[in-house]
């Protein structure tokens, strides 16, 4: 995979019903708090919140070809945190280092555009994958929040992840 | 009215609000709360317009003992899906984190969110500028479960909050 095919870009009204179908496929909406499958109707709400604030969500392009999205959510502009969110919606795109090519330009966006101080993850006790990956970026392992989630009948952790601007 | 053993939970009325300011923006209580800002009665009124929405995400409590209410309690930051929540506590007193009325308090308050609401997972965040918090949560048997890097930027430094939890199986006064 070449870093030049991987392009961000801000999100435009004709990406959402993309996003859409991405959000609600199982295999992306597992490893997220979403529980419930979402429609236009919310996805139209959500663009009104974004569209005028600072840039914080991108569309992911593989060869000018939308295959995601990535950014900040949960930004504290007291603290300068927010917590980073990857989504590859083409899933036939996973496990080729594309995550790896969006984490290292959203962590530059994040300390250098958004003048973030502190980048946040979240990660599910089931989801391995990401925690190997975050762990790979030298994000530290900060908190595990206990039996905080519900799904599939039973409770799992939530592990907090942090990498620091001086780090 | 819910009765622990030395104090009492009753709801909050407009009335109280006044108090409840003057309360939060006192030097010892505002250095464990997220409030950088000095509150007055439009944030006071907006925040009780915010508690009484239908199926709220806070639910608070004044404390009462001999008739006076001597502080606020209650559930903030309710998950009604994942059954968790942050507990709230402060007391009009300097030193209140050693009271007896403070654990009473906190095992109303808890036997109130396992007990009638059916949570499963009580927790707390608390910035280690109040170390003598996370010692009263500890007496409650909270178990330590780590600390946010730079949650707070107070007196010309950084500081890290603490989560501290405990599971409805790990409550023992039910």
């Amino acid at each position: 995979m070449n870093v030049n095919d991987i392009k961000l870009r801000s999100i435009r009204k004709s990406d959402l019903q993309l996003i859409c179908n991405w959000r609600n496929d199982p295999s992306i909406f597992q490893f997220n708090k979403q529980y419930n499958l979402l429609n236009m109707k919310n996805q139209q709400d959500w663009f009104k919140t974004i569209k005028d604030s600072d840039k914080n969500m991108l569309i992911i392009e593989k060869n000018l070809i939308p295959i995601g999205i990535c950014g900040f959510v949960n930004i504290d502009h007291e603290i300068h945190s927010g917590d980073i969110a990857i989504i590859i919606g083409n899933t036939k795109l996973h496990k080729k280092g594309i995550g790896t090519i969006v984490l290292e330009k959203l962590i530059q966006y994040g300390f250098k555009n958004l003048k973030l101080y502190k980048i946040g993850a979240e990660i599910f006790e089931f989801n391995l994958i990401s925690k190997k990956f975050f762990e790979k970026f030298n994000f530290q392992h900060e908190v595990t929040c206990r039996e905080a989630l519900w799904r599939n009948n039973r409770y799992w952790d939530i592990y907090n992840y942090s990498l620091l601007k001086v780090e | 009215m819910i009765n622990g053993k030395s104090i009492s939970l009753r709801s909050l009325e407009f009335e109280d609000l006044t108090k409840l300011r003057d309360w939060r923006n006192m030097e010892h209580v505002k250095k464990s709360t997220r409030e950088y800002r000095l509150l007055n009665m439009i944030d006071q009124k907006n925040w009780f317009e915010s508690i009484h929405v239908s199926s709220p995400n806070v639910i608070m409590f004044g404390i009462i003992k001999n008739n006076k209410l001597i502080g606020v309690t209650g559930l903030t930051y309710i998950d009604w899906k994942n059954r968790h929540s942050e507990i709230s506590i402060y007391i009009n007193k300097k030193n209140w984190q050693k009271t007896s009325d403070a654990k009473d308090t906190l095992l109303t308050i808890m036997k109130y969110g396992f007990g009638e609401l059916n949570l499963h997972r009580l927790w707390v965040e608390i910035f280690e500028t109040t170390p003598e918090n996370i010692l009263l949560f500890k007496k409650m048997n909270f178990v330590y479960e780590g600390a946010s890097r730079q949650k707070l930027w107070r007196n010309n430094k950084w500081w890290n909050s603490q989560f501290h939890s405990i599971l409805s199986k790990e409550f023992k006064n039910k």
